[in-house]
């Protein structure tokens, strides 16, 4: 049994470390023929450089809207407005990075020009606060204590086996 | 690619840390299997590694391959993802039977000192039969399931990276105890007979089941994220979910099914015997055998061959003297010209992550040695090193020196000085070498060797005897004494009597003179020589001599004070006292008088005071005794300072690498020194009492001295850093 333990121990450092990404679809709004998404990575999304990604489809949102230009304008939580470079990719897609200075909600409106007709679409992102390091650390800070708490039941099993 | 594929794809990327974790379990259970299949060959065959490897690579796919990037807008790739984890990966794993492999395959002080209290106890074990028993295990997996796939709980996952991966922790765990009673993890009992793990599987598949089917025949998404995801491959919301419930249905209930199959024709071909009654098994130790470096293939005769130290000794020589020409001759600035980059950034690196992977490698392959060994065949050394100076209060005095004038006169940042430093360097030691005898200069005067020598106490190669017994009937003693074709140690350290690594230069001479080949290169035993009393060969007791304990504190607080000087803050700092003073050498000498001797002083006082009220001891047990312990931390501050250089400098060539992870590398590696640091100090302590309160009061003041510098190792890591020598944006 006391091996199960020990397994498991192995196990779950393995499992801690489950966890992978890619962007996140942070939303999608349909607007008269066009269909527009937005991903942004990393996740979570908090204060600091994101990558921003936008993908403009047809109404059934099933085919790629050719011809399209596109640009971004975040408004802040403090009313500060940024223009986003937007740079078309060879995939189809508009990508910017934008510097989220603050965390809260930002809105954002994605104004896209197509065979004359413009349209403007505006969606929230919640941006979290930036972490901070002691949280971004948080494991190899308690990691110490952990062990030495670890280290004191060690030795209060080995002292009451001695004394047994 | 899809537009859609591309903007999921485009930021996704590999967690390396990850990938390490997997390679490390599985070295960890092939190194165990192999030890098994020898001993133990009927029960873990090719079969077993196969499995369990396979398990790891599952889990690896899971986790950091493109199905995890695009659960987020496919469920069905999503379904596959926990598919993976739930079934797949735990059902290898286990099928691998990695119980015994991973405990074998954990080094013995770990398994034996460190998990062993913990694995005698009767509460864990109680715990352990508990959470493994079928009805505990069977209604954990079910629950997990099927909360994890309420809509509430799901919309939760797939919104909230924190929470996705709880949702996979719960899986994962949840699946390990679930196959647990059914594979029946050897050495164990069950506690159920195997036939009544085929109505187990098929309960449990019936949930799979239901979910299944819910998801396939729905008339409407359950998951109102992937509703509105943008769609992949042009598969609708409504089919995406229809073909992850058949996912989960069909593979999800082939996996139960097979081994209920199996199970069940297993029972019918076998009469009931009951549940396995027997003892648990008592696996007879087995006497680890002295592993030893130089048998090893390639690398064993590679390191005994005659020419092997001389051919490292002229590579060195040979980018000594490249260094050298280049600061003489090359760009004066320090980026553009060896050297100012090659000591201080390469070779400082390797050589502390050589001390911390291997042993003292730099002096085995010394370039300044080789010209001294030269010189001495035209010049024989006439006098012995004088008594008064045969410690290491000069090394001491020396290496105080180059701290403070590496900081003071920015030999990184001057390449002309760098290369003075090193032709002076070579001019002292043929001076000292050709004459005293012996190697006089290594021993008591050069501050690199004494920095590795002291920094060795906790590499994990030391060179040592095979076999005692063979050196008792030994009477020529060559090891030390040399013989006609090769020279005996030069630092008289007489390998039976030789203790760790302290003034070990690993040069071999002993290991080529020894006529029967009974010296090594084997495990040390780091804690060990921290904390032994016993006295070595060619340096007595280490925890009674003053100029050794002076030696370690100053490489120990030169550590933190040679980092800190690199931060911005410090530096500005410097700068204001700069000002006030008038001049930047009186600071540092004020910062180094301060830093590496009045403040360690007053600090060490105050410890050794409290420890010999506490322990009834004289100054010298107290503070000679516990020096030593904080050769962890000094190195483990040393070797993240060392390693940010040569990192930062390795993602200037390799930004793809990215950087995040070297303030987690430094972290961790400053962890381990404190808690090796700690773990001595506590042994120390144990020397003066049995009772653990009073070990507890002796240890403390050492507690708070190695938390404090700890602390302000963090303090360093965080602080912004001044790149010395590296051409930085």
């Amino acid at each position: 049994m006391r091996q199960r333990l020990a397994i498991m121990t192995v196990i779950a450092l393995i499992q801690a470390s489950a966890f992978a990404d890619g962007a996140a679809v942070q939303f999608r709004i349909p607007s008269g023929e066009l269909n527009v998404t937005l991903f942004a990575s990393p996740r979570p999304i908090a204060a600091g450089v994101i990558e921003l990604s936008l993908l403009v489809q047809d109404k059934n949102g099933t085919e790629l809207a050719l011809g399209t230009d596109a640009s971004m304008v975040l408004r802040g939580p403090s009313g500060s407005t940024v223009s986003a470079s937007v740079i078309r990719r060879p995939a189809g897609l508009y990508e910017a990075s934008v510097a989220f200075d603050r965390p809260g909600k930002w809105e954002v409106t994605v104004k896209l020009e197509r065979n004359g007709e413009q349209y403007a679409i505006g969606g929230n992102i919640d941006v979290a606060p930036r972490p901070s390091k002691a949280s971004s650390y948080a494991g190899y800070f308690a990691f110490p204590p952990i062990a030495v708490v670890l280290f004191v039941v060690r030795e209060t099993l080995l002292h009451r086996r001695s004394k047994g | 690619m899809d537009p859609v594929a591309s903007a999921i794809l485009e930021p996704w990327s590999i967690h390396w840390d990850t990938i390490f974790l997997l390679v490390a379990v599985a070295v960890v259970y092939i190194r165990g299997w192999v030890h098994l299949h020898t001993e133990l060959s009927h029960r873990y065959g090719r079969g077993k590694l196969c499995v369990f490897v396979s398990g790891l690579a599952v889990i690896g796919l899971a986790l950091e391959s493109p199905i995890d990037a695009f659960g987020s807008v496919l469920l069905q790739a999503h379904m596959i993802q926990h598919l993976l984890l739930i079934a797949i990966a735990p059902l290898l794993l286990l099928l691998g039977q990695p119980v015994l492999p991973l405990l074998r395959g954990l080094p013995r002080w770990i398994f034996k000192d460190a998990l062993g209290p913990f694995l005698g106890a009767h509460e864990l074990k109680r715990a352990g039969r508990a959470i493994v028993h079928p009805v505990f295990t069977w209604i954990g997996f079910s629950a997990a399931i099927i909360v994890w796939h309420l809509p509430r709980f799901y919309e939760l996952a797939l919104n909230s990276p924190a929470w996705h991966q709880v949702e996979h922790a719960c899986f994962f765990w949840a699946a390990i105890l679930f196959w647990w009673p059914v594979i029946g993890v050897w050495p164990g009992e069950r506690v159920w007979p195997e036939w009544a793990m085929v109505p187990y599987l098929l309960a449990a598949g019936m949930v799979n089941m239901g979910l299944s089917a819910a998801l396939s025949f729905s008339d409407h998404v359950f998951y109102p994220t992937y509703a509105t995801a943008p769609r992949l491959w042009g598969i609708s919301a409504l089919e995406d979910q229809a073909a992850a419930g058949g996912i989960m249905w069909v593979p999800g209930s082939i996996v139960m099914l097979i081994p209920a199959a199996i199970l069940g024709v297993r029972a019918l071909q076998k009469p009931y015997a009951g549940p396995a009654r027997t003892a648990p098994r008592v696996l007879t130790p087995v006497r680890p055998g002295v592993w030893d470096l130089l048998r090893t293939p390639v690398i064993g005769p590679v390191l005994q061959h005659r020419r092997f130290r001389q051919t490292a000794q002229m590579a060195m020589l040979a980018l000594a003297a490249m260094v050298t020409w280049d600061g003489f001759r090359g760009s004066q600035i320090a980026p553009l010209n060896l050297a100012g980059v090659l000591p201080w950034i390469h070779w400082r690196g390797f050589a502390v992550i050589a001390l911390l992977m291997a042993g003292n490698l730099f002096c085995m392959a010394c370039p300044f040695t080789l010209p001294r060994d030269l010189a001495r065949r035209l010049v024989t050394p006439r006098y012995r090193w004088p008594i008064w100076l045969r410690s290491k209060w000069l090394a001491a005095g020396l290496l105080v020196t180059y701290l403070w004038a590496y900081e003071a006169f920015a030999p990184w940042d001057r390449p002309r000085a760098t290369a003075w430093m090193i032709v002076g360097y070579f001019a002292a030691v043929l001076t000292v070498d050709t004459l005293f005898k012996g190697a006089s200069f290594c021993k008591y005067v050069c501050p690199i060797g004494q920095f590795h020598f002291v920094h060795s106490l906790v590499s994990p190669l030391r060179i040592g005897v095979r076999e005692p017994s063979i050196c008792r009937t030994c009477a020529t003693h060559d090891c030390i004494r040399g013989n006609a074709g090769q020279r005996g140690c030069e630092l008289k350290l007489f390998q039976p009597k030789k203790l760790g690594n302290f003034d070990c230069t690993f040069c071999l001479d002993c290991v080529q003179a020894c006529p029967e080949s009974n010296v090594g290169i084997l495990r040390a035993d780091q804690t060990k020589s921290l904390v032994k009393t016993d006295p070595g060969s060619g340096i007595g007791r280490l925890s009674q001599r003053w100029d050794v304990a002076a030696l370690i504190l100053i490489l120990v607080f030169g550590a933190f004070i040679n980092a800190a000087g690199m931060t911005e803050r410090v530096m500005m700092w410097m700068h204001r006292w700069h000002a006030y003073l008038g001049s930047m050498l009186a600071v540092v000498t004020l910062m180094y008088a301060a830093g590496l001797l009045i403040i360690p002083a007053a600090l060490i006082a105050v410890c050794g005071w409290s420890t010999r009220r506490t322990a009834h001891i004289s100054w010298r047990d107290a503070i000679c005794g516990f020096a030593p312990t904080f050769v962890p931390l000094g190195f483990s501050m040393w070797l993240a300072h060392f390693s940010n250089h040569l990192f930062t400098w390795s993602n200037s060539l390799a930004p793809a690498l990215g950087s995040n992870w070297i303030p987690s590398l430094e972290l961790f590696v400053l962890d381990l020194g404190l808690l090796v640091t700690l773990y001595a100090s506590w042994r120390v302590a144990g020397r003066f009492s049995e009772i653990p309160r009073t070990v507890f009061t002796v240890s403390f003041p050492w507690t708070v001295l190695a938390g404090g510098l700890y602390a302000s190792s963090i303090w360093i890591v965080f602080q912004p850093m001044q790149m010395r020598g590296m051409l930085m944006r």
